[in-house]
């Protein structure tokens, strides 16, 4: 049984405008011990589906569907119940450690805080644990670092108390927003690793939200690639990295430089924006962008079709009646994997 | 539909790349978002009613806001009539002749006096005269005892707060062992003015004879105050003084503080810190005690009015607020691209100030003002109220506020009125400035 | 060898912190950018990247060292003369999109402006016009405001505000990071177009190693203030010298998921005092003889490293 499931998720916020459906329908499951990585471009979404599931939306905003956790159906709990989840059930992690801190309090009282708001230890106990905790994070020389305010650690040093403070209960998922978006390339090299060790030794689900590809390649079991409020492919991260089941998800593959191989004379680019989301278009979102959009794509909204060994993407290329190079019912040609095999023709 | 067809790719014309619409500039979209803003809607219709009221009122209203009329005081609302003018001599009373014994009769009735006669009941030990203002029910409901007089006495002279409505005189002639004999009558005092009275008010001329029988009493429809004048005229009056204060005392003072914070940015370093130290220490004088000395030194008195003291300490004293304000904006945009862009083209002082900081701190420098003009009225009436600020003859909304205060009990529209359109204003300006912080946003062009 | 476009020697910039002390964002820095060439300036976020460019550019005073632009001194102090003789020569490209445009000022207006300010009052209109349409904008957006155009037309307007006076260098600080990454590519090929249209030289402040390797010629690695390793991109890349370059490579990710990086291995640095190398702490190269600061002397062709023991040969990025 999946750890958590999220099945037509939909968040619409009221604005002066009129209502933003920042999330149209978004379905995924993860399992304990699973890192699946939410991806996308700003505003497509993926930070207000990462809070719809926290219960942490803003005011104004609208959320339907249903999220289970551990067999708990989430949305209709009161926020009193919610609150209590966050930090037992579900540990939270932030792009901005110094927004998540009281800077009032030193690092180990909060972590020990945490504990004993939730586990019922005393404070003494509590306390120790929280040395135990930032010395698991690697923070060095940690009992030191626990008498210390917020504003004495670095950047990195905050993000893995950060880390700390959100696994101190042990809770079964984590659920990361942009944790290493912040920071620099070295650490955030430290903080990936520190996050893979912490879901394979608990077997703790953790749902990374990110935009960078480079963050998803390093971490994640599975992917979902999320534009204009809703999923587009959803698939292992090897099979989306190697063959890209989605024009956009080709599209933001080709456009990133390479650190290795010949260099490129110029990068390949989508045009266009994404569609507002005031008003959403019925049919594809992203049609207007696609280099293959064909003539159904802007009547129809594509459903899920399969890619590939549990690896599905929202786009009619896939369809059996589509044809793929005068070829009914072959693999379409999307991804730069296959992109060479077209330039040779 | 068939499946072949729609797998066709899509036909498309290329696109310029030009936002599809032109958009308002900042201050035109503002303009639209604030005309859509029920805040900004109510405030800014309230404080052009309330600037109606003070500019173009007193035209139509022309009424002296200083005349007093002390037989006419605390009036409730009034329609305008006319009065016959009574002179003052002393009433000499002829006994009244008439058959019957204890008749009672109505010799003069008018909002000056009301003249009473009777014949004498000859075993009467003495009279009592009561007044009511609706016919007696039962022996005892006689009203208002008016007066106790010897069995000598047949006439009587009621001068007691009269007014044009009905009136039920009982006439209780005392007899030997308890008993007692009443007559009743019942009148309606036509309304009239005394000359003197009439010649206080300016209404006759004085050391003339009295040539008129007849004269119009102006109406008040927001009635008097305690000293008989018409509050109309009065609330007119005090709402120059009061909004007159409310628009300069800011205006200096966001001014003031929005150049020096300006300043302060710019210059920065050394200059800064010690331009915001001075703020600082502005901030923590206290600003009743600044009012009392600033009185002092202008030589104004206990009681005496001083509106020019007044908004020196509120300028004095006020500018660190909007200072701070437009010093964090600046600082903000010193880091900008494009303030670091005009530098690098050769921009100056003056025209980086001129073309890019002071257009972008326009906006915040009008929230200020409009959040700082219901402050600076509230703190006129609250020291005017206090006796610190604009004091009698001169009318402000504090000080009538103040006046109204001796009659709450009995008059309470003498302070409710004032107080009323301190609170409207007030409120208006302040629903304004929260509207217009929201929709004046520099980013605002951004949301969604 | 002829006089370089720009030549920086022993540049300096402190900043006074409270308490008298002083922080040292950029310490004796010199290096030199031929025209037409992209030079980029890589370290981690308080490296001293950007202060040294805007020291360069005359935005900050210098504290010592001089710049020269083809041959000629700069002054240490800029006064707004000095900076409107150098609009034709030196620009630059900023990094936040929302703040490039002043947003009360037309497109049209924000671009005529180096060419106003420089004295250059002739055929503005068609000026604008002309770079609206090189940055691949319609010309009628010069009546527009810039809250109308998204983060990547904005960042291509501040590109044409930067090139419309005709400047041999512009400084770009981090011109893509804060841009989502199907916009990014739009503007690195736009640089590089330009780069080859108009032989504009580039000094490219970036974080982003991929995109460093995609358009610059010669790499500036910079730490705490310092270069650290100087070096063309592809020596760079393939063999780096400088202990630090070659952390800051083993970090990147490759965006492969079948070659993760490894788990970092615990460094067991060096404490020095305030003469050492400022990375001996984090250094696992680390001996006694870094309580001496290096120098940043020659290594190979055209490369320089300040280290005391650099890697030479040794450790190609693809062995790690």
């Amino acid at each position: 049984m999946s750890l958590l499931t999220v099945r037509d998720l939909r968040v619409g916020i009221r604005t002066a405008a009129g209502v933003v459906q920042a999330v149209r329908g978004v379905d995924f499951a993860l399992a304990a011990g699973e890192t699946l990585a939410l991806v996308g471009e700003s505003g497509c979404g993926k930070s207000m589906t990462a809070l719809a599931l926290m219960g942490l939306t803003p005011p104004g905003a609208t959320v339907s569907g249903e999220v289970t956790l551990e067999g708990q159906s989430l949305l209709p709990l009161s926020p009193a119940r919610r609150n209590a989840l966050r930090g037992a059930r579900m540990g939270l992690v932030f792009q901005n450690p110094m927004g998540a801190f009281n800077p009032t309090m030193r690092v180990g009282d909060q972590i020990a805080e945490v504990l004993r708001s939730h586990r019922n230890l005393s404070a003494r106990e509590a306390g120790a644990r929280a040395v135990a905790l930032l010395a698991r994070m690697q923070v060095t020389r940690p009992a030191e670092r626990a008498r210390q305010y917020p504003f004495e650690f670095s950047g990195g040093m905050l993000q893995r108390a950060m880390v700390a403070m959100a696994v101190a209960c042990e809770p079964p998922l984590l659920i990361a927003d942009e944790p290493t978006t912040a920071l620099d390339v070295t650490v955030q090299a430290e903080v990936l690793a520190l996050l893979r060790e912490l879901v394979e030794e608990r077997r703790i689900g953790l749902l990374l939200i990110t935009h960078d590809f480079g963050v998803v390649a390093e971490i994640a079991d599975r992917v979902a690639v999320m534009y204009a409020g809703q999923l587009v492919e959803q698939g292992p991260v090897q099979a989306v990295f190697r063959a890209p089941a989605h024009p956009y998800t080709a599209g933001l593959q080709a456009a990133l430089p390479r650190l290795e191989g010949p260099r490129q004379d110029t990068l390949t680019t989508i045009p266009g924006t994404p569609p507002s989301l005031l008003s959403p278009p019925p049919a594809c979102g992203f049609v207007d962008r696609c280099p293959r959009a064909m003539s159904i794509c802007a009547a129809q909204a594509p459903g899920w079709f399969d890619a590939g060994d549990a690896h599905r993407s929202r786009c009619w290329l896939w369809h059996a009646e589509c044809p793929q190079d005068g070829q009914r019912g072959s693999r379409p040609r999307i991804g730069p994997a296959d992109s060479e095999e077209v330039s040779g023709e | 539909m068939t499946a072949a067809v729609d797998f066709q790719p899509l036909e498309r014309a290329p696109r310029a790349e030009l936002p599809s619409q032109p958009a308002p500039s900042l201050w035109q979209a503002a303009w639209r978002r604030l005309k859509r803003n029920p805040r900004a809607l109510m405030g800014g219709w309230a404080i052009i009613l309330m600037a109606a009221f003070t500019v173009l009122g007193p035209w139509v209203w022309q009424v002296d806001p200083g005349a007093q009329a002390p037989a006419r005081a605390s009036l409730g609302p009034q329609a305008g009539y006319w009065a016959q003018v009574v002179t003052d001599e002393a009433w000499q009373p002829a006994p009244l002749q008439a058959p019957e014994p204890l008749t009672l009769v109505v010799d003069e009735a008018n909002t000056a006096r009301v003249r009473l006669r009777w014949t004498a009941l000859p075993a009467a030990e003495g009279y009592r005269l009561f007044r009511h203002e609706r016919m007696p029910r039962s022996a005892t409901d006689l009203g208002l005892p008016l007066a106790e007089l010897s069995p000598a006495e047949t006439a009587y002279e009621d001068k007691l707060r009269l007014r044009a409505r009905d009136y039920v005189y009982t006439l209780q002639a005392m007899l030997p062992e308890g008993g007692e004999r009443q007559v009743r009558v019942q009148v309606r005092p036509g309304h009239a003015i005394t000359s003197y009275e009439a010649k206080l008010q300016g209404l006759l001329a004085i050391g003339e004879p009295v040539a008129v029988e007849q004269l119009y009493l102006p109406a008040h429809p927001l009635g008097t105050d305690h000293l008989g004048r018409d509050m109309l005229a009065r609330l007119m009056e005090g709402a120059r003084t009061s909004l007159f204060i409310g628009l300069l005392a800011p205006l200096l003072f966001v001014g003031l503080g929005s150049v020096y914070g300006a300043l302060a940015a710019l210059l920065g370093g050394a200059w800064d810190d010690w331009m915001m130290r001075f703020a600082d220490f502005i901030v923590a004088l206290p600003f009743l005690l600044f009012v009392i000395l600033i009185r002092i030194a202008f030589g104004i008195g206990p009681g005496e009015s001083g509106i020019l003291a007044l908004v020196v300490a509120m300028v004095m004293l006020g500018w660190p607020t909007s200072a701070r304000l437009v010093r964090a904006q600046v600082l903000q945009l010193r880091e900008q691209g494009f303030v670091e862009a005009a530098r690098l083209s050769g921009a100056g002082y003056g025209y980086l100030v001129v073309r890019h900081l002071l257009p972008n701190v326009s906006a915040i420098i009008l929230v200020a003002l409009s959040f700082a003009v219901p402050q600076a009225i509230f703190t006129e009436a609250f020291l005017s109220f206090i006796g610190m600020g604009v004091t009698p003859p001169t009318a402000s909304w504090g000080a009538m506020a103040n006046d109204g205060m001796q009659t709450l009990f009995n008059h309470p529209q003498q302070l409710l009125l004032p107080s009323l359109l301190i609170s409207i204003t007030v409120l208006a300006f302040n629903a304004l400035g929260d509207a217009l912080r929201d929709e004046l946003d520099v980013r605002a062009g951004e949301r969604l | 060898m002829s006089e370089p476009l720009l030549r920086v020697d022993g540049l300096s910039r402190h900043f006074p912190m409270a308490g008298g002390a002083q922080l040292r964002a950029v310490e004796q820095v010199s290096f030199s950018l031929a025209a037409g060439e992209v030079v980029a300036l890589v370290g981690e976020s308080g490296s001293g990247k950007s202060t040294l460019a805007r020291t360069v550019l005359g935005l900050y005073d210098k504290t010592a060292g001089r710049v020269y632009y083809q041959g000629e001194r700069l002054p240490g102090h800029y006064r707004a003369a000095d900076f409107r003789r150098q609009a034709a020569r030196m620009q630059m490209v900023f990094q936040d999109p929302g703040g490039t445009l002043n947003p009360r000022l037309t497109v049209g207006e924000s671009l005529a402006e180096p060419l106003l300010l420089s004295g250059r009052r002739s055929e503005v209109a068609a000026r604008v016009a002309d770079w609206l349409g090189r940055v691949g904008l319609d010309p009628s957006a010069a009546g527009r405001y810039p809250h109308e155009f998204s983060g990547g037309q904005r960042q291509r307007l501040g590109i044409a505000r930067a090139l419309i006076a005709g400047p041999a260098l512009v400084v770009c600080d981090e011109p893509v990071s804060a841009l989502d990454v199907s916009v990014q590519a739009q503007i690195v090929n736009l640089l590089m177009r330009l780069r080859a249209d108009e032989g504009v030289a580039l000094l490219l402040i970036a974080h982003d190693l991929a995109l460093v390797r995609h358009i610059a010629d010669r790499v500036l690695v910079m730490y705490r203030g310092e270069i650290v390793e100087e070096a063309p991109v592809a020596r760079l890349f393939a063999a780096p010298q400088h202990p630090y370059t070659a952390l800051l490579l083993a970090s990147c990710p490759s965006g492969d998921p079948a070659r993760r990086l490894p788990q970092p291995a615990p460094v067991q640095g060096l404490e020095v005092g305030a003469e050492g190398c400022q990375f001996a702490p984090r250094c696992p190269r680390a001996t006694a003889r870094c309580q001496q600061r290096p120098a940043l002397s020659e290594v190979g062709e055209q490369g320089r490293v300040a280290c005391h023991h650099p890697l030479g040969e040794e450790a190609p990025r693809s062995a790690t």
